[in-house]
């Protein structure tokens, strides 16, 4: 994961929708490699996804940085205590086996996969377009009375607040510092308990925000999700056939190539 | 004569839920169509109560003489949303009344909520962006503007909706001198152009100045309804209430004490001047 950085490459021209669905599908996708040919070919085809995005390595390598741990961590459980095939060590409960080796592989491809597909879907997309092509995915719940529209509005005004939220946090630290707080020494707990003179204004202040903000919506005309119409609409192009027959070739790969 | 008010408040009064002494007591007045009229008072007067009250924010307490009339509109509950059609208001803190994800969402969100077609709302939003002077920043997010840009972004969102009365509502408070000046002047300007009704609601005397005519509250009552030369010259009234007065004013008083006295017909800033500057021809 990571943030959205602007650029101009072809990736960026594609509909927020088209790579929403696409990145969710990659995910589930490689679940269908099984030897070390699909693996290949999954591999390849995700480094050609963050070669599209003409972005520097360093974005991806940061998006798969802060879980690298916990990537190792999953594939030394499978390399210990998987069995099967022909067993290279032994020790009270873990087990070196050929199969555990080819596994650990594999799962660290895929975790390693799954973030950078997903680097490759939030570098490029601005948090308001998912969260709109987030809302086109989420229509068919409307069925199930689910206010689609609103969690939509909800969730496209909590991103419109986090600098604001961000820039009110900084005052209100410096307002501290300026009366003798000190936010940066202390062990664990005394900096824990400096942070609570921070998070009650902060607190007080949004909802705050939240009363002014609901006032002016109100004082707007705004009266629920029914009858409202959109200003902000996405639109297909013949970009988005690109990442569409990507994945279809992806697929279709996958499925001649992996063990059957 | 019921046809040249804009907004109309017969024996209104209101008291917030819980609060034993009432925030408006028995008020009547008349804002004239067409007209900048400044609301000026203290502290808890009222003043942002009566705003609130104009749009149906707020609902005055039940009493049988008590109405409030918009472009003759008698406001009731069943149609307080066609009375927001009517008047819009610009708040006070910019942050907090910015909805939309970036200018052009922001502005389009009053039309969105009564459902204009998409190629009217971009029409409008357009229009209403460069009455403000704002086109360029159409899809700029609300964290890199400056308090004043936010502010217009604010009125064009109003103007968008093409309401007849527009309130301020202490909209220049938070903004610096240059950001208020602004502001100041797109008002100056809309209320001609577009012949709107404005109502300020102000702490900034100077801003109460520039107005048609100045309504003062003190303590939940009218206390004056006049032009603001009218107003202003009485000062004894205002630091009583505890307001201050207007540069001209205090300049006028100043000379009176030390022994220059000011004509009475004397009364905006140019007449000073002209009269200081002629002061001197005559000695």
């Amino acid at each position: 994961m990571g943030r959205y950085i602007p650029g101009n490459a072809l990736i960026y021209k594609m509909d927020p929708r088209g790579k929403l669905l696409i990145t969710i599908l990659f995910i589930f996708t490689i679940l269908l490699a099984n030897n070390p040919i699909s693996y290949g070919i999954i591999t390849l085809f995700c480094f050609l996804a963050v070669f599209t995005t003409k972005l520097k390595v360093r974005v991806f390598w940061n998006g798969v940085k802060p879980l690298i741990g916990l990537i190792f961590f999953t594939a030394l459980l499978q390399l210990f205590f998987m069995t099967g095939g022909k067993v290279y060590w032994q020790w009270w409960i873990f087990t070196l086996s050929s199969y555990g080796i080819v596994n650990a592989i594999y799962i660290f491809i895929r975790f390693t996969l799954i973030i950078l597909i997903s680097t490759v879907m939030t570098v490029t997309t601005m948090p308001l377009e998912i969260a709109d092509a987030m809302e086109w995915l989420l229509k068919p719940l409307k069925i199930f009375k689910v206010p689609v529209d609103k969690i939509a509005l909800v969730i496209s005004i909590a991103l419109r607040f986090v600098p604001t939220l961000f820039d009110e946090t900084f005052k209100i630290m410096n307002a501290q510092r300026s009366r003798g707080a000190d936010f940066n020494d202390g062990g664990l707990i005394k900096r824990a308990k400096a942070i609570t003179p921070i998070l009650v204004p902060l607190f007080i202040h949004s909802l705050e925000t939240a009363i002014d903000l609901s006032t002016a919506m109100e004082s707007r005309g705004y009266r629920g999700s029914q009858g409202r119409t959109k200003y902000r609409v996405l639109r297909w192009s013949k970009y988005d056939l690109l990442d569409l027959a990507y994945f279809i070739l992806l697929v279709v790969l996958l499925l001649i190539f992996r063990n059957h | 004569m019921a046809d040249n008010s804009a907004v109309e408040f017969k024996n209104v009064s209101f008291t917030y839920p819980d609060a034993k002494k009432s925030v408006l007591h028995d008020v009547s007045f008349r804002i004239k169509k067409g007209l900048w009229t400044a609301l000026i008072g203290h502290n808890g007067s009222g003043k942002s109560t009566i705003s609130k009250l104009i749009n149906g924010l707020l609902i005055p307490d039940q009493n049988e003489k008590s109405e409030i009339k918009v472009e003759g509109i008698k406001l009731t509950p069943q149609n307080v949303w066609n009375i927001r059609e009517k008047v819009g208001i610009v708040f006070q803190n910019p942050d907090n009344q910015f909805v939309g994800a970036t200018v052009g969402d922001d502005v389009a969100f009053g039309l969105e909520n009564r459902g204009v077609p998409r190629d009217q709302m971009l029409d409008r939003v357009q229009r209403v962006l460069s009455d403000v002077g704002m086109l360029d920043y159409i899809n700029a997010e609300p964290a890199n503007l400056s308090g004043g840009q936010k502010q217009r972004i604010a009125i064009a969102g109003i103007l968008a909706v093409e309401p007849d009365v527009i309130i301020f509502d202490e909209s220049t408070s938070m903004l610096d001198p240059n950001g208020r000046e602004q502001i100041l002047g797109i008002i100056k300007k809309l209320m001609l152009e577009k012949k709107l009704t404005i109502i300020s609601i102000t702490h900034d005397i100077e801003e109460a100045n520039l107005a048609d005519e100045v309504l003062v509250l003190n303590d939940g009552q009218i206390l004056a309804q006049d032009i603001p030369a009218e107003v202003f010259s009485k000062t004894e009234m205002l630091r009583e209430i505890g307001l201050d007065i207007p540069f001209t004013e205090k300049l006028i008083s100043k000379l009176d004490q030390i022994g220059i006295k000011i004509p009475q017909n004397v009364k905006t800033k140019d007449e000073l001047k002209q009269y200081l500057c002629q002061l001197n021809l005559k000695k």
